[in-house]
């Protein structure tokens, strides 16, 4: 047998229907009327669901949660460096054109 | 990785490794940093998106409304099942069962379909009507026909420009990710053929595991790929 730590099927294949059933809600919270609360929640939900489907792809799929933790460090290198890149873009786009609100509270609705 | 020759009592260390675990741990590190360098590749990309959906949501809302939600969940279902068949080579690897059909070779070719259903759909049923149809950004710009003529009709914020530059970044990326699809299928082959060989025992798995990893981050790039150009709610 390996020396890595092996993943069973029945784990992979409860991975596989719990992505199965994130897929079906971002269906449904994107085009069932009842959901159709604000442009900023159903994009947090939405970003929300896809963020839940990554960690379990990472954790099982891509046996993150069996590694060691310096490669558990090396998988948040690059999605750190992401949100500091939209929180500098995004400091920009937000205050331009006057006040720093008013864009912002455009985009969300109030 | 190791070109060492191919154990049967045990993993080959690499001359340069002190013992197996070190070994794998830098391999493992080396495959996650090169993976990192592909979320910021694919991370500018979504920033650009981000920054335009931000100044242009009535052109993102009629954009979206133009794509087919029912395609792209067809396609993310097959996606999320190829994920599944690779974790499940992996799986065999490690547990000795190469050529067979519940092995890594049978992984590996069902990996293959699915991935190529996802290609071949989204060529056929997406880009190639897009194209017919004059949605394809640039000079080559002219909505019409029965599924896209509405986009014609569009004069809301940023007018036509807004929603060609959403098609514009609808091709740039969704193309992005079938070409790493298709390298995907380029790397299925040589490590069949490795199969083929008798390269891969339960002791000698790295190669299909750190394929694994890139097919997996291929199927997460689509996690938010699907919602963020299929699934955009109309602005209030």
């Amino acid at each position: 047998m390996s020396s890595h730590h092996i993943v069973t099927p029945k784990t992979y294949g409860t991975v596989l229907i719990a992505l199965a059933c994130l897929m079906a809600l971002t269906c449904f919270a994107a085009k069932s009327p009842s959901m159709d609360i604000s442009p900023a929640v159903n994009l947090g939900l939405a970003l929300l669901i896809a963020v839940t489907k990554t960690a379990c792809v990472m954790s099982f799929f891509m046996h993150v949660k069996f590694s060691s933790k310096l490669v558990k460090v090396f998988t948040i290198t690059a999605p750190m460096f992401l949100m500091i890149l939209f929180f500098l873009v995004f400091s920009d786009f937000m205050t331009r054109g006057g006040s720093f609100w008013s864009p912002f509270s455009t985009a969300i609705g109030f | 990785m190791s070109e060492a020759s191919h154990p049967t009592d045990g993993p080959v260390v690499a001359h340069h490794f002190e013992t197996w675990e070190q070994h794998e741990e830098s391999c493992t590190m080396g495959m996650w940093l090169f993976l990192a360098q592909e979320v910021m590749f694919f991370g500018g990309m979504f920033c650009c998106y981000a920054v335009y959906r931000y100044l242009y949501p009535e052109a993102w809302f009629e954009g979206s409304s133009a794509l087919d939600w029912k395609v792209g969940a067809f396609n993310t279902s097959f996606l999320l099942l190829s994920s599944f068949t690779m974790a499940m080579g992996v799986y065999y690897n490690q547990t000795g069962r190469i050529n067979k059909l519940f092995g890594v070779m049978g992984m590996l070719w069902a990996t293959l379909f699915l991935g190529i259903i996802f290609v071949a759909v989204k060529l056929q049923f997406e880009w190639l009507p897009k194209y017919q149809e004059g949605v394809v950004p640039g000079t080559l710009w002219g909505p019409h026909g029965h599924h896209y003529g509405q986009l014609a009709d569009f004069d809301g914020p940023g007018g036509q420009g807004a929603l060609q530059l959403f098609f514009w970044l609808y091709f740039v990326m969704t193309g992005m990710h079938a070409l790493h699809m298709l390298i995907g299928f380029g790397i299925i082959f040589w490590l069949m053929i490795k199969c083929l060989k008798g390269n891969f025992n339960e002791h000698s798995y790295l190669h299909i595991l750190f394929f694994g990893l890139y097919w997996h981050f291929v199927d997460i790039v689509w996690i938010f790929l699907y919602p963020m150009f299929y699934l955009v709610n109309p602005p209030h």
